[in-house]
């Protein structure tokens, strides 16, 4: 299931990064003659509402969505690190501080202020990118400080500390480092999420923006038409979903090797 | 009992920083906002291009001269009277819009939270009875597909489907009980799907309890124990989540109010982005924050029912 | 009770063995036992963590997982229980078999009032039901010394002392009036006095009901206290069956010398070595790795034999 999941992403990887040199068309190069046209020898799955090529769309249509999710929950990770590292490390006022702070973003509808957020700034990857790091880092914070809390309490964190290393010493070479594992699988589980989110927001018009190629906009784009076309609305939605779907399996398989308590039901003896 | 008002009155002491902090963002969030409230209230019914005069005496009329903790305090004064301001658009009063569109979302929300709760607490307990098996892997790979769908692409492919080709269902509106079996199925599947999955390991665990084998050595039959014994443990762990997935609900209520035409507040807050229409989007964060955190109470109140420690103020662990 | 084996058996355990099969091959757990438990009889089965008496009392109570294979026979009253189909099983336990099970901390349902668990049994057992049940549910606790039975019924367990929780267990053991009841481990983590109430416990529990009993336990003091006969076991198999009276003054086999010797009584001589883990057992007697005694003979393995006095020994130096 791993093997397959990571073949299944590297593909999607790889389509993504070379769609501009395999995809048949300009994904944006409209025809409004050929417009909404069956499989055919020249578009192999048709064209879209204005004549775009669907399948030179589809290629290009992972690239802004993924890139966002990573770059976004990566920038998330990132201010959860920092305040959750803070938080567990230090203690005392400062964790008392940080952790109001974070009960107060976690007692919040995080999709809500998202879309309040974004919506007040002004549609657009960017002010996605700024809505999605303000309402996402609580979470992280408290996985980070839970963790350090436990990296803390280990020995080699006291020894070196007796031998008089500065807290940012101790920080940044023994626990962050230790922290890699688990950031990786929070990584893997929440960047699927984060695709699906930025997908919701560009499919409302809040997110990416046309004419951008990208799943979202064009199963928005294509709803008025999935009557008669229904291909077009449903092969950008599998996109998403395969791709979802492989990152999930791949962060269920992480999880399960990092917390075996999910799976181990004990011997009845 | 008393132990539950004080339970319950701990839950408030902690609800209200939350509520404070959401209405601080929510003020912010007007702050922010492109636009001059001065020059919206004077373009009202669409009249001259106000001089700048006019517009300095609106801006000390609305107090927008203050310093902002000021405005912040007069602005929650407001709100607390139900006063959430006009809206750009329509120039009608926000709060009467949200509150007649609340109970659309409501309704929607708690269909979905219902049946969110039904097929993934069920579903998750039996992957977790009959764990191993071909039940357990095929429910295991279901919830996580289900994870993986975008919800507006499920939505329009429910359409598709009962809608379009089988046409048993209506694709949209608002008023009949059919109109909102699609909407509410779509909203709750990505919290079924989690419910799924969490249950079937919630149940794993209170099934290799040691209570279980005592119920098992009495004799009682394999359902009994399961509804009886199982269940009631596994709601405490599972109504907690339920509660902080509301947010999810609540916030994915926003799309399929879209799709589904449902004249709910999330739909009304996409049209306010749309519009520009700020007073309507901090209202809208405003209702949300609050049913969420009243949810969450409510959540509360429903764990201390089934957790008898804490009705009958033992304390936890 | 002067012999080792019952005159008048309830239960006849014969050539049971019990396996789990895992990667690494089937492991043993309990294997090739044969005991019997007369009527009215305390039976204790002493032994170490690991050396398969609780899977031996699961077995009776037919509960083990569905991956263990099970070998050989069960007879009580005649009836083979390993062939019952699973309504019968289901009327065996509680009904014919009580049990007390172990860990009272966590062996009740934490979110049931004490007296729906206990009346849970009295229902489904003895045909009464309502406010009859009721009463049935209080006189129980009342037998087993709890004080206000009516109020305690309506308690939590997290509301009870842990010597109170193992009452309501015997209570619950003894609901269904078995004709056996099993008590696994009921002193494990108690202190003195508590285990000082549990011995009393149990001991008129079983009175009262006319029930025989197999008391499961590593504490050699509740199996001297509380059992007519007393069998040893090790890395799955018995390896002594005695009078309780003989085997604590007189012990036969090597290992239940040595395990005697370990008491606070006897000075503390500690055993050399481990127990054998389920996946190391060794070929022969299995005692043998850490015996004092040990020969070529040693490594055959040896049957049970019953001795002058009425024992029974599993080993060399009793052969012929």
């Amino acid at each position: 299931m791993k093997a397959m999941a990571i073949g299944v992403l590297a593909a999607i990887a790889m389509a993504s990064l070379a769609a501009p040199w395999i995809a048949p068309f300009d994904p944006n190069a409209l025809d409004i003659a050929n417009r909404l046209a069956e499989f055919g020898p020249t578009h192999p799955l048709g064209t879209d509402h204005l004549g775009r090529d669907e399948l030179s769309r589809l290629l290009h249509g992972g690239r802004s969505t993924i890139l966002l999710a990573v770059i976004a929950t990566a920038a998330t990770l990132g201010v959860g690190i920092v305040f959750g590292a803070v938080s567990g490390y230090f203690g005392g006022k400062v964790d008392h501080a940080i952790q109001s702070l974070v009960l107060l973003f976690q007692g919040l509808p995080r999709i809500s202020f998202m879309l309040a957020i974004a919506g007040v700034m002004g549609p657009g990857p960017f002010t996605l990118f700024i809505a999605v790091v303000v309402t996402s880092w609580a979470d992280f914070a408290r996985i980070v400080r839970a963790e350090t809390l436990k990296i803390r309490e280990e020995p080699y964190i006291e020894a070196v500390r007796a031998l008089g290393a500065s807290p940012g010493y101790v920080m940044t070479f023994y626990v962050v480092p230790n922290l890699i594992g688990p950031m990786v699988v929070l990584f893997t589980v929440e960047i699927g999420r984060m695709i699906l989110a930025i997908a919701a927001l560009s499919f409302l018009g809040l997110g990416l923006q046309p004419p951008t190629a990208d799943w979202g906009i064009m199963i928005s784009d294509s709803r008025p038409y999935f009557r008669s076309a229904p291909l077009l609305m449903i092969a950008p939605g599998l996109c998403i979903a395969i791709t979802t779907f492989a990152i999930n399996l791949l962060g269920d398989s992480l999880r399960d090797r990092l917390d075996t308590r999910m799976d181990g039901h004990p011997v009845v003896l | 009992m008393g132990a539950i008002a004080a339970h319950i009155g701990g839950r408030l002491a902690t609800a209200l920083p939350v509520l404070i902090g959401a209405t601080l963002i929510a003020f912010l969030l007007g702050v922010i906002a492109p636009g001059d409230p001065a020059r919206e209230a004077l373009s009202q019914g669409g009249g001259l291009e106000p001089s700048i005069e006019q517009l300095a005496a609106m801006r000390e009329q609305l107090g927008l001269d203050a310093p902002l903790p000021v405005q912040y305090a007069a602005w929650l004064g407001r709100v607390v009277q139900g006063d959430f301001g006009q809206s750009y658009i329509t120039r009608q009063p926000v709060a009467e819009e949200l509150l007649r569109r609340l109970p659309v979302t409501l309704q929607l929300a708690t269909w979905a939270v219902f049946i969110a709760a039904f097929f993934g607490i069920g579903g998750g307990m039996v992957m977790g009875y009959f764990h191993g098996g071909a039940i357990d892997h095929a429910g295991r790979v279901f919830s996580l597909a289900l994870l993986s769908i975008p919800g507006f692409w499920l939505a329009i492919l429910l359409i598709l489907v009962f809608a379009e080709i089988l046409q048993v269902l209506p694709t949209s509106g608002y008023g009949t009980w059919q109109q909102m079996i699609l909407p509410a199925v779509v909203l709750s599947s990505s919290t079924a799907a989690m419910l799924m999955r969490l249950s079937r390991a919630v149940m794993l665990e209170v099934m290799s309890q040691p209570y279980i084998i005592t119920a098992r050595a009495k004799g009682l039959s394999e359902p009994v124990i399961v509804v009886r014994h199982a269940l009631r443990n596994m709601l405490i762990p599972l109504v907690t989540v339920i509660g902080n997935h509301a947010g999810e609900i609540f916030g994915g209520a926003i799309v399929v109010e879209v799709i589904f035409a449902l004249p709910g507040l999330g739909r009304l807050a996409v049209s306010g982005i749309f519009q520009r229409d700020y007073p309507v989007i901090q209202g809208y964060v405003l209702v949300a924050a609050f049913v969420y955190i009243a949810f969450n109470l409510l959540i509360d109140l429903l764990y201390t029912l089934i957790h008898p420690q804490i009705r009958f103020g033992g304390g936890i662990k | 009770m002067s012999t080792a084996t019952a005159t008048d058996p309830l239960l006849q355990i014969r050539g049971l063995s019990v396996g789990f099969p895992t990667r690494a091959g089937t492991v043993m757990a309990v294997d090739d036992v044969n005991l019997s438990i007369g009527k009215r009889e305390t039976f204790g089965l002493i032994g170490e963590t690991g050396s398969g008496k609780s899977v031996l009392g699961m077995a009776v109570m037919r509960l083990l997982p569905n991956s263990a294979r099970i070998g050989g026979a069960i007879m009580l009253e005649g009836i083979d229980i390993l062939t019952l189909d699973p309504e019968a099983t289901r009327r065996l336990r509680g009904g014919s078999i009580g049990l007390v099970p172990q860990n009272p901390g966590s062996s009740l349902n934490p979110v049931l009032r004490v007296g729906t668990q206990i009346g849970e049994a009295v229902r489904l057992h003895r045909g009464v039901s309502g406010r009859e049940a009721g009463q049935v549910v209080h006189d129980l606790l009342d037998r087993m010394g709890l004080p206000e039975p009516e109020k305690t019924a309506r308690q939590y367990p997290f509301q009870l002392s842990g010597g109170m929780r193992q009452r309501v267990l015997t209570a619950i053991g003894i609901a269904g009036q078995p004709a056996l009841l099993i008590a696994d481990e009921p002193t494990k983590g108690l202190d003195a006095i508590i285990r000082g109430q549990v011995i009393e416990t149990l001991h008129k529990a079983a009175r009262e009901t006319k029930a025989s009993m197999l008391v499961i336990t590593h504490d050699l003091q509740v199996a001297e206290q509380l059992c007519d006969r007393v069998g040893v076991m090790y890395a799955g198999k018995i390896l002594e069956i005695q009078t309780a009276e003989r085997l604590f003054s007189a012990p036969q086999h090597p290992y239940t010398k040595a395990l005697l010797n370990a008491t606070p009584r006897k000075g503390l001589v500690p055993l050399p070595g481990t127990a054998p883990g389920l996946f190391d057992r060794p070929p022969g007697c299995v005692f043998a790795p850490r015996c004092g005694l040990v020969e070529i003979a040693c490594g055959e393995d040896q049957a049970m034999r019953g001795m002058n006095g009425g024992a029974q020994v599993r080993c060399r130096l009793h052969a012929g």
